[in-house]
């Protein structure tokens, strides 16, 4: 029940969750292959490689469902998946937009309007698509203040950490793997992992060996800013100590050590 | 089918996108947590020589290899080899991109989808981000490219071929069928002559170095320890 709640439910969402996040570039692809199909203009060479297009699609939503990650996955996780084939649907888009630029129309000004509406929806997409994505991902994905903090700390985490030397035996696959022995920092940002050069990833109950698949050896988290008397943060006493506080540009920063860690 | 020489503009705007983009991602850092956390430190590890560190069963060995080199040979940090190596993945990418659509319509689209390719943001901040999309982006355009102009049975379309299986098969796990299923195609195309053979050979060459290590780390001789579990249930053992 559960997979088929995948197949038909779960793969078709994530696609259009998917289609969204290329709209603006898939929607005019979607016309121009649905009016040339109509018009019987699709020259063999476009069919092959829409062929080929809907075939990654497909290879790509079975890969997902035999483990079925297709539903726990996030559309950013989607994203990175589906959208690596995109380019193949933009051609179309660009055979739409040359087509406009150059209609054959006889009038100046009407060739004129056309050539400038699809300039300005060009540069109406690189600019807000570009700013907006760049922007979300300066504020997401790193944190200045973070790493500032992290590298202040990070002498002393890898100076503190003493093990272990390696992870054993992943069971669902067998064998060793040996990559553990960084240590695991959660923190605010990712940015406090690298600037210890350790992991940052929680357990996971995936089919393939995680990163981390244990608790995190320190927490590395903001808080609250400078100049604040009293700070509450949620951490489990009974299992991490508290090491010490990190100044940051305009924040403080507090480092916790798990109490089975092992660290010199 | 007019192949589409490649202008020196289309080329100088490429690399003018992914200077400028890469100047932007230095000082202002983009990196992922995956990037951060897993690509980055691997590369350095890559690059000291300590190997069991630089490879981990749910990454393929490419992206931590060319990652590795940029950290070895320039001498960048882990984090801007990744990005680096990524951009540059990026910006071959859109130059595939371009020659497909010369070769499937005119050079006028091509101009316009090397253009949307180069507008459109996700890619370049995954590039940015030092992700491995990029590469799987890259291995796609150049096996398709080299699908489409198999016909004209030249060195050139037999090399990107070549070039393409590599991506596909060394940088994502997920790539490796979509490589398969797309050599299928390329065969079928080219009629089951010497160069599908020659290919379906570099491609069993390329995808030794996984299989030994998942075999070291998992026991099962296969390209990839994503397949394991479906070894296990369909085969067993």
């Amino acid at each position: 029940m559960e997979k088929l709640l995948d197949l038909f439910i779960g793969n078709p969402l994530g696609l259009a969750c998917v289609g969204a996040h290329y709209l603006y570039f898939a929607l005019p692809a979607w016309i121009v292959l649905a009016v040339r199909l109509s018009l019987r203009r699709l020259s063999r060479l476009e069919g092959l490689c829409f062929a080929i297009f809907s075939l990654f699609v497909v290879l790509e939503i079975v890969q997902l469902s035999v483990d079925r990650s297709f539903l726990r996955r996030e559309l950013w996780g989607l994203a990175r998946y589906f959208g690596v084939f995109a380019p193949f649907l933009w051609l179309w888009t660009a055979k739409a937009a040359a087509d406009i630029w150059c209609a054959p129309v006889r009038r100046r000004a009407v060739r004129l309007a056309l050539r400038a509406t699809v300039a300005a929806a060009l540069l109406a997409v690189a600019v807000f698509g570009n700013v907006v994505e760049i922007a979300r991902a300066v504020t997401h994905g790193f944190g200045s203040e973070a790493l500032a903090a992290a590298r202040n700390i990070a002498p002393k985490i890898r100076a503190d950490y003493a093990g272990p030397a390696r992870q054993k035996v992943v069971r669902r696959t067998g064998g060793e793997y040996f990559t553990t022995r960084r240590p695991v920092v959660f923190g605010n940002f990712a940015a406090a992992a690298w600037a210890v050069r350790g992991q940052s990833e929680g357990a996971e109950e995936n089919r393939v060996p995680s990163l981390c698949p244990y608790r995190p050896d320190y927490l590395f988290i903001c808080l609250g800013r400078k100049g604040q008397t009293e700070f509450t943060v949620d951490i489990d006493e009974t299992k991490y100590d508290y090491v010490t506080g990190v100044p940051g540009k305009e924040t403080v920063w507090g480092l916790f050590r798990r109490k089975t860690t092992p660290h010199r | 089918m007019t192949p589409t020489r490649l202008p020196g503009l289309a080329v100088a705007a490429v690399v003018l996108i992914a200077a400028a983009a890469l100047t932007v991602a230095y000082c202002l850092p983009l990196a992922a947590t995956d990037t951060l956390c897993r690509y980055a430190p691997m590369a350095e590890a890559f690059a000291s020589g300590d190997w069991s560190e630089a490879f981990h069963p749910r990454f393929a060995v490419g992206g931590t290899v060319v990652a590795g080199l940029f950290v070895f040979l320039p001498g960048f940090d882990g984090l801007t080899a990744c990005t680096v190596s990524a951009t540059l993945a990026w910006a071959l990418g859109a130059l595939v991109l371009f020659r497909l659509a010369g070769r499937i319509f005119d050079s006028r689209t091509a101009l316009f989808a090397l253009l949307l390719y180069c507008i459109c943001p996700q890619p370049l901040v995954w590039a940015l981000k030092g992700l491995r999309e990029p590469f799987k982006m890259l291995g796609l355009l150049l096996m398709v490219d080299a699908v489409i102009r198999v016909k004209d049975r030249d060195a050139a379309s037999f090399a990107e071929a070549c070039a393409a299986v590599v991506f596909l098969c060394l940088f994502k796990c997920d790539a490796i069928l979509l490589a398969l299923i797309l050599g299928v195609v390329y065969a079928v195309r080219d009629g089951f002559r010497l160069r599908t053979w020659a290919l379906t050979a570099w491609g069993a060459v390329v995808l030794q170095p996984m299989c030994a290590l998942v075999w070291h780390w998992t026991g099962y001789w296969l390209p990839a320890p994503h397949y394991v579990p479906l070894w296990q249930k369909l085969i067993g053992g």
